[in-house]
């Protein structure tokens, strides 16, 4: 999920006050709309996407650019360049960073002569890093309930 | 409500419409039953009745108006590859609505849009949680055949001489596959904060991979379980032109095997096997069909459905897009990517 925090609590406010809350015609599920944004104002301002799992990403491209220029003799990122991981924010700057360094690796190991070893190991562990952070990434994605939305929410499947 | 969304309100709507159909010549033009339907990720569709005369005949036509907003998915929007597109495959084999109405600019609507007939009928959207069956068996063979049909009819459909040989795309064969992979990348670009890894992998294997496409035909781009109407059992519209142009028609086919459209059903857009599909389609267009390239394509749609999902985040997220479904779309980048790579590495 890389939509901004901010943006997400607005855009579900405002689809909760001009797209739903008008259509509801029952004063008790309205209120709990209504509800709904008192908790969403409230909540907004104490949260930020978990860290742990961004430091863990984070640290994780690290290593891997470093093995890749020890392999390949090449560096794709500046150390030096490397800021204070303080915040979510911080670590996502750094995530994204740190991916363009992995983009221009996986572009310069593959222009790289078929028989280089080092350079088919190295696009070997890129490839496989980016799946495994994808892999990583599915645990905490949930089954989207798009059926569900075409059908006007009519048609809820067995289970969520 | 955002300011650009308002602006796709019905009582609105209704004014501009009448407006417009008043300049088109339709005598005493009213609107009647203006509706927006639920359907649909990119256009906005409404559905009405317009009431006019002609002559002394009072004409009561049932017609959609799809409008293409401004902070959709693909904008900026063209409603003319579609509506020439349509208007030409009119009377072919292809079930498609007639088409009536376009225009490209944002006089009318504020944002282009086209209109046409009514086509009666429910797209069905199957979603089974174990793979099973999503029709009954004689239902599966049936709007599988007509499903194959209509996709070898547009196959075969002459385009040279035609208004379509104006649309987008490749001609050339041997350009259709990069072309192709150019422009989705440069959306991504432009859709993308960051870079990621798998899909720039993606795009490199896919640029290695490319084939050269045995003929050029009119690619509708987005032909699947979803976007077609059927009415008592019978295909009645194919939907969504938006994505048409001239290209490799094996893309399609490629397209209609992507997991996405049958999660664990073991059917292609839950309706034939992979072999059943290749089988009809070679016997109805008379194409030779390389399994490999149908997966090169497969694997070439997954990454094209991918950069889809960051222009749903895009919208979401830049364009003030408030719609729930595109940040929705945006937390299923990872299933997404895990997909890429499965697909590549089937087509490897």
């Amino acid at each position: 999920m890389n939509i901004a925090l901010e943006r997400l609590f607005e855009g579900m406010i405002a689809t909760l006050r001009a797209d739903v809350i008008p259509r509801v015609e029952d004063p008790f599920a309205r209120g709990q709309a209504v509800g709904l944004i008192d908790l969403i104002n409230n909540i907004a301002p104490r949260v930020e996407w978990a860290r742990a799992p961004l430091m863990k990403s984070v640290l994780e491209k690290r290593r891997l650019l470093r093995s890749i220029a020890e392999a390949v003799g090449e560096a794709f990122v500046d150390e030096a360049d490397a800021p204070e991981l303080m915040e979510s924010k911080d670590l996502e700057r750094e995530q994204a960073r740190l991916d363009a360094g992995i983009c221009d690796a996986m572009q310069a190991v593959h222009a790289r002569p078929a028989e280089d070893a080092a350079a088919k190991k190295a696009l070997a562990l890129l490839i496989g890093h980016a799946r495994d952070e994808a892999a990583e990434r599915m645990k905490i994605t949930r089954k989207p309930l798009f059926a569900e939305i075409a059908g006007g929410g009519k048609d809820k499947p067995a289970s969520p | 409500m955002t300011a650009s969304f308002a602006a796709f309100e019905l009582f609105r709507v209704r004014e501009r419409l009448q407006r417009y159909l008043a300049t088109q010549g339709l005598e005493g033009v009213a609107i009647e039953g203006l509706r927006r339907f639920t359907v649909g990720f990119s256009w906005i569709t409404f559905g009405f009745t317009g009431v006019w005369r002609e002559g002394d005949a009072l004409i009561e036509r049932r017609l959609i108006l799809r409008i293409g907003p401004p902070f959709g998915i693909f904008a900026p929007y063209k409603a003319s590859p579609e509506f020439r597109t349509l208007r030409a495959l009119a009377g072919s084999d292809v079930p498609a609505p007639r088409v009536h109405w376009f225009s490209d600019d944002d006089e009318a609507f504020g944002a282009p849009f086209f209109v046409c007939d009514f086509v009666p009928g429910e797209a069905p959207i199957p979603w089974t949680h174990d793979g099973g069956p999503a029709f009954d068996e004689a239902t599966r063979r049936s709007l599988a055949e007509q499903f194959v049909a209509a996709l070898a009819a547009l196959h075969r459909f002459e385009w040279r001489g035609s208004d379509v040989e104006s649309i987008d795309g490749s001609t050339d064969v041997s350009r259709t596959a990069t072309e192709q992979i150019d422009v989705w990348e440069a959306n991504l670009a432009q859709w993308s904060r960051a870079r990621e890894p798998m899909l720039e992998w993606a795009a490199i294997w896919l640029r290695e991979h490319a084939p050269v496409a045995p003929r050029i035909s009119v690619v509708h781009g987005d032909f699947r379980i979803g976007n077609f109407l059927v009415d008592a059992g019978r295909i009645t519209a194919i939907l969504d032109w938006e994505l048409v142009r001239l290209g490799d028609p094996l893309e399609d086919v490629g397209w209609i095997c992507m997991q996405a459209w049958r999660g664990r059903s073991p059917y292609m857009c839950h309706l034939f096997t992979r072999d059943e599909l290749v089988e009809r389609y070679s016997a109805l267009t008379g194409f030779a069909v390389e399994a490999r390239a149908i997966r090169y394509w497969e694997a070439f749609g997954t990454y094209k459905l991918a950069v889809m999902h960051y222009g749903a985040q895009h919208c979401f997220e830049t364009r003030g897009y408030n719609d729930m479904r595109m940040a929705g779309m945006s937390a299923q980048i990872p299933r997404m990517l895990l997909q890429v790579e499965s697909a590549m590495e089937r087509a490897s």
